[in-house]
This record gives C-alpha cells, sequence and structure tokens, in this order.
C-alpha cells in the first residue's frame, strides 16, 4: 500500500519550504507523483448601495500580489526538485468567484495524501488560504498537517496512533497505512473521544492490533484510563514522552448549517502541535 | 494493497449461505483473515403481565437456534480453507447499544461484507443496517444483492463518479479490487438542473491518480437531471455488463445518526450487482 499522488498545498511563500522538504521525502519514499498547488484567491465585490458606497466595487489587489508570490513559489518547487526522479507538477489554480477551498479540494479528492501547512490565525491570509481544516472534512482523503514551527525531514519512524473505536479513527488508521507499514515502531494508544457515541466507554487496541499486525505493521498497545478532560493534551504529551515523530487521529466535529464544528480535542492538537499530525474524516 | 480483515455480518439464518459466498471468495484471494459477526438482542425485561415468562423463555429459544444454525453453516463452509476465519456471537446487555455494539465489532477491519436490507431479519428495519453500517462504520462495506448475482467476482468493475469526496472515498477505498479486475470504467457523472444548466463535469483527473496504482481505465459520461442519477448507473451497470459498482454513499448527519440519501437508498435496495459503498 503506497501513496502515489501526493498533493502539497503551498499557500504561503514563508512556509512553502516547511511543505517542500518532507512531501519530496514522502514521494522519494514511495515513487509519488507530486502535484504541487497554490489558487488565487477570490476576486471581493463589495456591493452597490452599501453606505458610501456607489457603484460595486471589485477588488484584486490582493490577486495580483499572490499571483507574485505565486510565480516565486513555482521557481522554488522546480528548484528543490530539480535532478530529482520525481514528477512534479506545478499548478496555479484560480478561485475566481468561488473559494481557495473548493480549487484546491478537486485536486485533493484525486489525490492519496495532502501535505499542508497547520494554520496561522496571525497570518493576514490565513481566512482564504489556510484550508487544512476544510481539506480535511471535504477531500475524504487523509491530510499530514506540518506544524509552523520546527523542521520535518524524517517522519514516521516513531508513530503515534489514537485509537477509541470511532469511525474517524477507523479512518485516520487505514488512511495512515503506508506510513504505518514502515514506522520502526507504532503506539496504538486509547484515550476517549470528546464524542463516544457507543456510550459504552469501552475501547478495544487489540483488535486494531491484531488487523494491523496482518499488514505487517509493528505495534504495541498502551491503555490511558480516566482522563477525558482533554484527550488532545494527553496524545500530545504522550507523543512527546515517547518520542513519536508522527501523530495519527481521527477529525472529530460534527456539521452545523454549513459550517463543521470541530471537537475539543482536535482543536487542542490542530492549535499546538509540536510535530505532524495525519488526520482524516 | 489487499483486504488482510475481513467482517462479515451473519443475522438472518435463512441466508447465511449467500452472504457468506462472497465474503469466502475474497477472503481466499486475498489471503485475508475472515470474521463472521452474529449479533443476538437478548431480552433482558419480561413485562409484568401473565405468560411474559414463557414469551421470554421462547424468544431466547428462538435465538438460540438461529446462532446454532449461523454457527453451523459458518463452520461448514469455512472448513478447509487457506485461511483463518473465526466467528464471533455478540450478546450485549440491551437492545439500546445492540447498533453501537455491532459497529464497534465492525470497525477495526478492512472491508465489510453485508447483504443488502435484509426482508427476515426485524432488527434490519429497527437498525437500518446495512445502511447505518456504511454511514458510520468508517470502512467501505461490500453489499451483496438479495437476488442475482451470488458469487464474488469483480471483474468488470464500474465506478460512479462524481467528483465529490464520497466518490473519493468509495474510489480509493476499492483500490484492491479495482486492481484485481479486469476492466475498469468510471462513470464520470454530469447533473444537469430543472432549467437544462449543468454543473461542468467532474474531474476526471481520478483516472491520473488510478493509473499511478496500475489500474487503467475507460471514461464514460452520462448527462442527466438530478432525479435520473441512479437510473443512468443502473442503465450503465447493465449496458456494460458491470458485476461491481463502486460509488460513494450519500446522506446528512442528524442528530447523532447518519440519514441516507433517497438516490443512495435505492440503489441499495434495488441494485441486482455487488455494491462497493463508502461515506
Amino acid at each position: 500500500m503506497a501513496y502515489r499522488t501526493i498533493l502539497a498545498h503551498l499557500n504561503d511563500e514563508r512556509r512553502m519550504m516547511r511543505l517542500l522538504g518532507p512531501t519530496i521525502a514522502l514521494a522519494e519514499r514511495w515513487n509519488a507523483h507530486v502535484i504541487a498547488a497554490s489558487a488565487l484567491p477570490p476576486v471581493y465585490v463589495l456591493p452597490a448601495g452599501a453606505p458610501g458606497i456607489g457603484d460595486p466595487i471589485v477588488i484584486d489587489e490582493h490577486r495580483k500580489s499572490y499571483q507574485k508570490e505565486a510565480a516565486r513559489v513555482e521557481v522554488a518547487v522546480r528548484e528543490a526538485t530539480a535532478g530529482r526522479a520525481l514528477v512534479t507538477e506545478w499548478r496555479l489554480e484560480d478561485a475566481k468567484t468561488s473559494s481557495v477551498a473548493a480549487c484546491i479540494g478537486a485536486i485533493a479528492r484525486c489525490s492519496d495524501l495532502i501535505v499542508a501547512s497547520q494554520t496561522d490565525a496571525e497570518w493576514p491570509g490565513s481566512h482564504s488560504h489556510d484550508i487544512a481544516e476544510r481539506l480535511i472534512t471535504e477531500s475524504g482523503r487523509p491530510v499530514l498537517l506540518i506544524p509552523n514551527a520546527g523542521h520535518f525531514e524524517k517522519i514516521g519512524n516513531r508513530v503515534l496512533l489514537a485509537w477509541n473505536s470511532t469511525r474517524e479513527a477507523a479512518r485516520a488508521t487505514f488512511d495512515a497505512l503506508p506510513f504505518l507499514k514502515l514506522a520502526e515502531e507504532v503506539i496504538v494508544i486509547s484515550v476517549n473521544a470528546d464524542q463516544d457515541p457507543a456510550g459504552t466507554g469501552t475501547v478495544a487496541t487489540a483488535d486494531i492490533c491484531a488487523t494491523l499486525a496482518r499488514h505487517s505493521v509493528k505495534c504495541t498497545a498502551l491503555n490511558r484510563q480516566g482522563t477525558s478532560t482533554d484527550a488532545g493534551r494527553t496524545l500530545l504529551a504522550v507523543a512527546a514522552d515517547r518520542n513519536c515523530d508522527l501523530l495519527v487521529m481521527g477529525c472529530y466535529g460534527h456539521s452545523r448549517l454549513r459550517e463543521f464544528v470541530l471537537g475539543g480535542a482536535t482543536r487542542t492538537v490542530l492549535a499546538s502541535m509540536p510535530i505532524p499530525v495525519l488526520m482524516s474524516h | 494493497m489487499a483486504y488482510k480483515t475481513i467482517v462479515v455480518h451473519l443475522h438472518d439464518a435463512s441466508r447465511v449461505e449467500h452472504v457468506l459466498e462472497p465474503a469466502i471468495e475474497l477472503a481466499g484471494r486475498f489471503g485475508a483473515h475472515l470474521i463472521g459477526l452474529h449479533a443476538a438482542p437478548g431480552m433482558v425485561y419480561a413485562p409484568p403481565l401473565p405468560g411474559a415468562g414463557r414469551v421470554v423463555s421462547r424468544v431466547q429459544e428462538y435465538e438460540r437456534n438461529l446462532s446454532e444454525q449461523i454457527t453451523k453453516v459458518f463452520e461448514t463452509m469455512t472448513k478447509g480453507r487457506s485461511f483463518v476465519a473465526e466467528l464471533r456471537l455478540l450478546r450485549p446487555r440491551d437492545a439500546n447499544d445492540l447498533g453501537a455494539h455491532i459497529l464497534q465489532h465492525s470497525r477495526a477491519c478492512d472491508l465489510i461484507v453485508a447483504s443488502q436490507r435484509e426482508g427476515l431479519w426485524e432488527m434490519s428495519r429497527i437498525l437500518d443496517f446495512p445502511e447505518r453500517l456504511v454511514m458510520e462504520s468508517g470502512r467501505p462495506v461490500l453489499s451483496v444483492p438479495l437476488a442475482g448475482q451470488r458469487t464474488m467476482v469483480g471483474h468488470h468493475v464500474m465506478i460512479a463518479w462524481n467528483g465529490k469526496r464520497e466518490a473519493a472515498r468509495a474510489t480509493f477505498d476499492a483500490l484492491p479490487m479495482l486492481q484485481a479486475a479486469r476492466r475498469v470504467t468510471v462513470l464520470a457523472i454530469e447533473q444537469t438542473d430543472a432549467d437544462g444548466n449543468s454543473a461542468p463535469l467532474p474531474d476526471t483527473s481520478i483516472a491520473a491518480a488510478l493509473a499511478r496504482h496500475d489500474i487503467n481505465v475507460t471514461i464514460k459520461t452520462a448527462s442527466v437531471d438530478r432525479a435520473s442519477v441512479g437510473e443512468a448507473i443502473a442503465k450503465a451497470v447493465a449496458t456494460e455488463r458491470i458485476d461491481l459498482l463502486v460509488m460513494g454513499a450519500y446522506g446528512h448527519a442528524r442528530l447523532r445518526e447518519f440519514v441516507l440519501g433517497g438516490a443512495t437508498r435505492h440503489l441499495m435496495q434495488t441494485m441486482p450487482v455487488p455494491i462497493l459503498l463508502a461515506h
């Protein structure tokens, strides 16, 4: 089982090398086709009749400056992949009147794995370009999130896999198989999730360890009882404690009208992840 | 890529063979561990009426017979095979958590095999299996038709593709089947609305993605209005002589459950060939 098409969403020039390095390393690991993609933000239109404004005003200055940035990103991609035995495709999409998430999402749905940055709330471009959460919930594919601090060349030597018998944990686990099979060790940890639909509180790591063993995954089970105040904190603490370089977990939440509201543990991890995290929904 | 752990749902004694046959074929093909799952509700509450005790013991006897029958058929059909087969009889304490209990045992596996809505299993209507399996297990579900084709062949596979998340899920979940197929067709569905305007044809880069997994596909397109999508799929399955359909299951979350959309439900109940579904 391998990832043969890897999409890297290079949304921010300042963070792109942090994404590109791991993407290239992973592509070489699985001999994958790389799609390095970015999207021009949509046009903003201020409608007519708003106080102080007459005719509709179309704003696209931000698109012009992003276009210049995208050109530099493309050059960086070509330089980083030159001379490597990899096929790399550069794609600059144009959100026009839709959204960056819609454009990149369409490519994501035809990829095995997506590599994206952790959200940077302080970045002015964040609200249109930091789309990691939407990619997780809307692509149906696993997303490898790279933290905004630190450099990560080797990802997946020691993996912490969060398992609590939920649908989301199942999705993340099996989506992560290519990583799990190559890991030196996979620690399977059961922590109570925010939402426990069964209400039974029972978590069985034995079953998932047996299933993973049939895929030749070297796994050991770890059970953490009781601490459900913030499962996210527990996971990050265990990952640090055990020197893990990748956390695999489900992305929890529920749909609310047109939004997706994330669960507490998921939000904690997304906000404070010190190591890469692979999430699926 | 292979399915190494397969869970097959066995609830209706009269049709155990029907759903076991394809499961056994797949387990042999992929060298998988096969887990047969059978759940009996088990009545623990006897209403305070005269004769209630007798009713309870008759129900318990019925369930015991059912379980024995299923066990016997399972053991006979899996004896002497090249793979390990295991039967799990689930007896949750009360029927309230039966569905959740079954689901918990259906998540640590590569593939679930279940029958189309089972007419004779009275719990099917209440628990809404296999639809609920599709929407809440997080695993791909192979829905075996009630009538028609019995063996799991998967020589000619068709993917119902509309570019959406669920179709992507189902396609990548189906990789082992696609790799084993002789012919794979992607049916790209373009939906037109009431005014005859069509949404753009879905992105078919999925063909390139599959080619990188050594799966070569032919693309066939269908342009239909929303109400006729199911019909278009059924027609293409017949025309192309498809023996396995791969498709996303659509629905929405309602309170804590998932409700299946009408088109998905209809196809699941009427398709004469197996369907691999994912959500």
